[in-house]
């Protein structure tokens, strides 16, 4: 006998229902994740050293490649900023760089390195633990895989996004710095005076309060997406591939979102 | 094992701890460069129009920020209050008299106001007083009467207008270099080009003066032969006259009793009845055209049957030999086609 095949309505009842079921699921996740990092302190050293390792990877070994990005877009924003600054006004350069590099850009493309970074390791490391049954082995010796694998990895690329972002930052106004002086010397204190003036409070918050946010959007996208492997190796390059798709669409979202939230 | 992951703790640390020590640093140095901590002076002043005012927008002396504007309302006359925070490091600045300008920027981008202070050496206005601006009319009235310290502008438009005016200069010196040139006055490149157009028209007068002396008497005996004609014309005992006269020649050959017109006539009518049997004779030629062809057709026929019969008795090993041959002769016609090249 063969099985009937689902017509419309069930199919699309069946999709609205699995929408549903993985938003909460996801919700659920999200909770219990905030809820084991708040008793992130009174476990033991163990996990502390994850967190340390997770910062190590995701933070200091994606410095030089950060740095390098920052460096470039510091270099074309001064470069084609001076240009047009002589024409508008001679401090609209420091407000192109600090709206391109503190506001926009620099939290954006720190978030898309680590994603293509350490949300891919993540993702493909806690995958294949589920396949290899990794996970039920720490169930079974009382460990909570919450708290012991997702908790630092969250922690982790949280904290060394917002580091990686401050020094992206730094890199790129210094950049900038040093590229004028070959077209357009501009005496040091004059220059980081100006940017400290132009450097509005909102300008900074919004920068670390968005390199937060894709530090929390990284992690729980690569954990959850993780997590969903079930028996077989080949699922994982699937799974890995749909978390760093949903990983940038949602890094998007949330920087809109951000942007609009907080005035220029 | 390798550095970073032997000494990770330490790495890590480093890491965050410096990324923290930047933000504060950076926090610091806004707080300084922003003066957070500096409360200033208060002021207020009043505008037409909030178009180009915004809070937090910096207040100019002499392109220095020495203040920012803090807050921008509509009060109950419809017009626009400004309150302004003056820094405490320029409030001696702010003398009476002084007189606020909107500044717009290029593009919309950059604006500000600023402050023209008052020409006097009066010790700086009370903080939380009213400084007018080039809106209101104390302002305006400040400016006529000249007791404002108003610098020269610099802005684009500016240096734009000071290129146009340097061009207008330059255009200017142009023209009366030309005119001087025309007039002969100076003893620049044009004078002497002019000189050397004047010398080649006067050349060219002499040339033509000279041209016209051979051609005049030619001209004269040209029309004197027309006015000779035309006295001949006009002459009553002239040619035409004479053409006419009834006892003329002419009258005399043409008055015959219709002679000549009769035998011209007779003349006529001959070569018509030519014409009329040249006629007949082409059309008997065409309806004979059918039996000429077959004649000639079969003349053909019987001259290639000729042939056949020659070539036979040609063959004949009886008769062979027994014609005697014949000189050819040439043909007396003679084609241009037939010639070598």
């Amino acid at each position: 006998m063969t099985e009937r095949k689902p017509n419309l309505f069930e199919r699309v009842g069946a999709t609205t229902f699995d929408l549903f079921h993985n938003t909460f699921y996801a919700f659920g996740f999200f909770w219990n994740v905030l809820g084991e990092t708040f008793r992130f302190r009174s476990r033991s050293r163990v996990s502390t050293q994850v967190l340390v390792m997770q910062i190590l990877f995701t933070g200091v070994n994606a410095l030089f490649i950060i740095t390098l990005i920052a460096v470039s877009l510091g270099t074309v924003i001064i470069f084609y900023g001076n240009q047009i600054t002589t024409l508008v006004s001679t401090n609209f350069v420091y407000t192109i760089l600090i709206t391109v590099i503190t506001r926009e850009l620099g939290p954006l493309l720190t978030a898309f390195i680590v994603m293509a970074r350490s949300g891919v390791a993540i993702a493909t490391e806690i995958s294949s633990m589920v396949v290899t049954h990794e996970i039920e082995a720490y169930l079974a010796v009382g460990i909570n895989p919450i708290s012991y694998l997702v908790v630092p990895r969250f922690l982790g690329v949280t904290l060394s996004m917002v580091a990686l972002n401050l020094y992206f930052n730094l890199s790129g106004l210094a950049a900038s710095y040093l590229v004028a002086q070959f077209f357009h010397p501009i005496p040091a204190n004059e220059y980081f005076g100006q940017l400290m003036t132009q450097l509005t409070p909102t300008a900074v918050a919004s920068s670390v309060v968005k390199s937060l946010a894709f530090g929390f959007v990284i992690s729980m996208v690569s954990t959850l997406n993780g997590f969903r492997a079930q028996q077989s190796t080949t699922e994982i390059p699937i799974i890995v591939i749909r978390a760093v798709g949903q990983g940038f669409a949602l890094l998007i979202v949330v920087n809109i979102l951000i942007t609009l939230v907080f005035p220029r | 094992m390798r550095f970073r992951i032997r000494f990770a703790q330490q790495v890590v640390g480093f890491f965050i701890l410096a990324a923290l020590a930047t933000l504060v640093v950076v926090l610091i140095l806004m707080g300084l460069n922003q003066r957070w901590f500096d409360r200033g002076y208060s002021f207020y002043s009043r505008f037409q129009s909030a178009d180009g005012l915004t809070p937090g927008m910096p207040i100019h002396l002499r392109g220095f920020e020495i203040g920012k504007v803090t807050s921008v309302d509509l009060n109950s006359n419809n017009r626009v209050n400004v309150v302004l925070q003056i820094y405490s490091e320029y409030y001696d600045k702010i003398k009476p008299n002084s007189v606020l300008e909107l500044e717009q920027g290029t593009f919309g981008i950059g604006g500000g106001l600023n402050l023209l202070p008052g020409k006097n050496l009066l010790p700086p206005m009370e903080p939380d007083s009213f400084l007018p601006s080039t809106d209101t009319l104390l302002g305006k009235n400040l400016l006529a009467q000249g007791l404002v310290d108003q610098p020269a502008n610099n802005d684009q438009m500016s240096a734009i207008l000071a290129e146009v005016q340097t061009t207008l200069s330059g255009v200017n010196l142009l023209l009366n270099n030309v005119n001087s040139a025309i007039d002969g006055t100076s003893n620049n490149q044009l004078t002497g080009l002019l000189q050397g157009v004047n010398a080649t028209l006067r050349s060219l007068d002499s040339v033509l003066t000279e041209s016209a002396h051979g051609l005049v008497p030619n001209l004269s005996a040209i029309t004197a032969n027309l006015a000779k004609l035309s006295a001949q014309l006009q002459d009553p005992k002239g040619l035409i006259p004479k053409l006419l006269d009834p006892k003329g020649s002419l009258a005399t050959i043409l008055n015959d009793n219709n002679q000549l017109y009769n035998e011209v006539q007779s003349i006529l009518d001959q070569v018509n009845q030519t014409l009329v049997q040249v006629r007949g004779l082409t059309q008997y030629l065409n309806q004979s055209t059918p039996q000429i062809t077959g004649v000639i057709e079969d003349t053909r026929t019987t001259l290639k049957k000729a042939d056949d019969v020659m070539t036979g008795l040609a063959n004949n090993p009886l008769l062979k030999g027994g014609i005697p041959e014949k000189k050819p002769q040439n043909a007396t016609f003679h084609d241009l086609r037939d010639e070598d090249f």
